[in-house]
């Protein structure tokens, strides 16, 4: 019993493996966010000790803009709403609700990054960088590298955006477990921000 | 019909979540205006950002429901981000005892510990 397939020449139906009852995507979608999880403790965890080490440091709120990160945190807390609403709409095979969610998940993720863009920009019209002293290199690489994880999420939400409008590869049995497989990565970037905010921001 | 692998949404439950969410992040920036002292603030902190976490992990993620081979690849991930977390600060009492002030020593001294320390 083939499960859904799909109409366009070389489909092949899709049944989830038998074994583990997970699908490869869906599996191989987790192992790599536990190694990105590794890869943001690894930083949290130089942060700690940098910190503790250090002979000051000055509390978050003293040096950073925490209204803006604030409005950040709901900023990424919308868009991982917004994505499990997309995935919901794709499930439904509802185009138009999937786009528009996927529109308004592009959309918040973006001013998530302009809002980025005004807090590095204010940094750097004060002579701040990240050579400036450990809290900044600190803040200025775990924000990075979560920044560029926001710049990549985009690129994928994009490319199956773009997909979505060719027929073929909206009805392929595999699009739903993909966008599940995006949420999985965008909903882990959402939750970085969610131990970042505090972390730095708050403390 | 359709196999799905995939977890059956449920957009009443994302939005409770949601509401929620928005909730804890208020809860988040109220605690830190409470003055709590250092190590009570870092755990209040901490514990929200769990929650919230919890949350995503659960609903957004599917989590809640998923096979076990996925909570197993979880558990060891945790096991070892918590060695991560540990290990690096895990001797910083012996450090401490070790630490001496810099004396200037000959080259025969070299491995001798300095003054006042054994």
């Amino acid at each position: 019993m083939s499960s859904g397939a799909a109409s366009f020449p070389g489909a092949f139906p899709v049944h989830p493996d038998t074994h583990s009852g997970i699908t490869n995507a869906k599996l191989g979608m987790w192992l790599f966010l536990a190694s990105e999880v590794m890869l943001f403790a690894t930083l949290f965890t130089t942060y700690v000790v940098l910190r503790v080490a250090a002979p000051e440091w000055p509390r978050g709120w003293e040096v950073l803009n925490v209204p803006l990160a604030m409005a950040n945190t709901f900023i990424l807390i919308s868009s991982s709403v917004t994505m499990v609403l997309a995935y919901a709409k794709c499930w439904d095979k509802d185009l138009a609700g999937f786009r528009r969610f996927m529109v308004l998940t592009i959309a918040l993720a973006l001013a998530f990054l302009v809002i980025k863009g005004f807090e590095y920009g204010a940094k750097f019209e004060h002579h701040h960088y990240p050579s400036t002293s450990i809290f900044y290199a600190v803040y200025f690489t775990l924000t990075g590298l979560h920044g560029l994880h926001i710049i990549g999420g985009i690129a994928i939400l994009g490319y199956f955006l773009a997909m979505s409008y060719r027929q073929d590869y909206w009805e392929h049995p595999l699009f739903l477990g993909r966008i599940e497989g995006t949420g999985l990565y965008w909903h882990f970037v959402d939750l970085v921000w969610i131990f970042l905010f505090p972390a730095l921001y708050l403390l | 019909m359709t196999d799905h692998a995939a977890h059956r949404p449920n957009v009443a439950l994302y939005l409770k979540v949601f509401g929620a969410l928005l909730v804890l992040t208020v809860a988040t920036v109220a605690v830190s205006h409470l003055d709590l002292p250092k190590g009570p603030g870092i755990a209040v902190g901490i514990l929200i950002a769990l929650v919230k976490a919890g949350l995503v992990a659960a609903f957004f993620m599917h989590l809640k429901g998923e096979k076990a081979l996925i909570f197993g690849l979880l558990a060891v991930t945790v096991f070892f981000m918590l060695h991560l977390f540990v290990l690096p600060v895990a001797d910083h009492h012996a450090l401490q005892e070790r630490i001496v002030p810099i004396v200037p020593q000959g080259p025969g001294d070299i491995g001798k510990p300095a003054e006042g320390h054994h």
